[in-house]
């Protein structure tokens, strides 16, 4: 279905803080995770956004054109930059030889930070959204 | 003269036609949002309306500009209709309902609306006011 | 952007009035002609109008203000076309009755 452009770019943008929102959540609640599907620790994941290009072709002049049209969630790695934490504890039955457990590269307050910041991110795209409404809606008053 | 021939307003009627038909697929939409395997609908009707319309050299409904007979014809079948999108990715439970995308959608929809009543009025209002002011 | 020319036709049915009517053939500038364009010019702008909401129906534009501005002018170059026309019937008649 195609909805007026201002409000599919704005949609992208709650969209993809969503995901981000989902990420940190991840990561957060992954946070103490010493085993997972690979083997090892949780790795910290993080969702890469990029620009959302189309290309469009117009459908009267026939002219090809680059269109922008909101972001996209590129993909969601893992990060390999942040080293993971390495916690004495031999008593944990995840500890390797010498008594050291691997864990997640989560720091709490960096993913807080994160969160508050993606949620401003939602909040601000919510104001865009409402913006274009109440001018669509002005327009429609012209000639009354 | 039948008034009902008049191109736009026939348009106009079958987009409102959409547009309740489309307000009706956001509301079920969106109370399903926590659904199991619930597929997002869909409606149908810009993109087969502007097949029927724009003119192509091959088998397009297009006539002169005098003749608009057959292009009536061609778009007196256009129905909206629902459908299931199927091609959204979708969460763990097998839901494709992003909720940010129908409540975007359901005011886009409103306005959309909104604009078409306003538009059928104006046509109505100026057919109206030739019949009675015209009189000597 | 298509200004009404409804002034055209004013000063035209000023010039009746006070006598100076032009002969047809002279100029071109005969009222039928006159009053023509401006039908012409009303009827483009309808058509105009139309297929702005055609667009907008198509969800080729994402201009609400452009299809309600065209829509506007074409409702009222209709509509002034129409009381002038009353005007000049009316004034018409009144010289008609002068006459006699």
């Amino acid at each position: 279905m195609r909805i007026f452009k201002a409000f599919e770019i704005s949609t992208s943008g709650l969209t993809a803080e969503k995901l981000r929102m989902d990420t940190i959540s991840s990561n957060i609640a992954n946070s103490g995770t010493t085993r997972t599907e690979d083997g090892g620790a949780y790795k910290r994941k993080i969702a890469i956004f990029k620009e959302n290009l189309h290309k469009e072709v117009d459908s009267h002049s026939g002219i090809r054109r680059i269109v922008s049209k909101g972001v996209k969630v590129h993909s969601v790695i893992q990060d390999e930059e942040t080293p993971m934490k390495v916690v004495y504890n031999p008593s944990h039955p995840d500890a390797d030889n010498e008594g050291y457990v691997e864990m997640p590269n989560v720091n709490i307050l960096n993913e807080m930070v994160d969160m508050i910041a993606a949620t401003r991110a939602y909040e601000a795209n919510v104001t865009a959204l409402n913006a274009s409404k109440a001018m669509f809606v002005k327009a429609l008053e012209i000639g009354k | 003269m039948k008034i009902s021939n008049d191109m736009t307003i026939q348009l106009l009627n079958k987009a409102l036609d959409a547009s309740v038909k489309r307000q009706g697929a956001i509301s079920n939409n969106i109370a399903n949002v926590n659904t199991q395997n619930y597929k997002a609908n869909r409606v149908i009707f810009e993109e087969e309306l502007k097949k029927a319309i724009l003119p192509k050299n091959n088998a397009g409904l297009m006539t002169t500009k005098s003749k608009h007979m057959s292009l009536s014809q061609g778009i007196r079948d256009i129905k909206p209709r629902v459908v299931k999108d199927t091609h959204t990715t979708m969460g763990l439970d097998g839901n494709n309902v992003d909720i940010d995308v129908e409540n975007a959608n359901l005011a886009a929809n409103q306005l959309l609306y909104n604009a078409l009543v306003t538009q059928i009025n104006n046509k109505y209002r100026v057919l109206q006011h030739v019949i009675s002011e015209g009189k000597k | 952007m298509g200004d009404i020319k409804v002034g055209g036709l004013y000063s035209e049915s000023k010039n009746l009035m006070l006598g100076r009517v032009h002969e047809k053939g002279d100029h071109g500038l005969s009222f039928k002609n006159v009053f023509q364009e401006e039908l012409r010019e009303v009827n483009r702008l309808q058509i105009e109008s139309d297929e702005m909401t055609k667009q907008l129906i198509l969800g080729e534009t994402d201009n609400i203000h452009d299809v309600m501005i065209k829509t506007t002018e074409a409702t009222l170059a209709l509509e002034m076309t129409v009381q002038v026309r009353n005007k000049i019937v009316e004034a018409y008649q009144e010289i008609m009755r002068m006459q006699i």
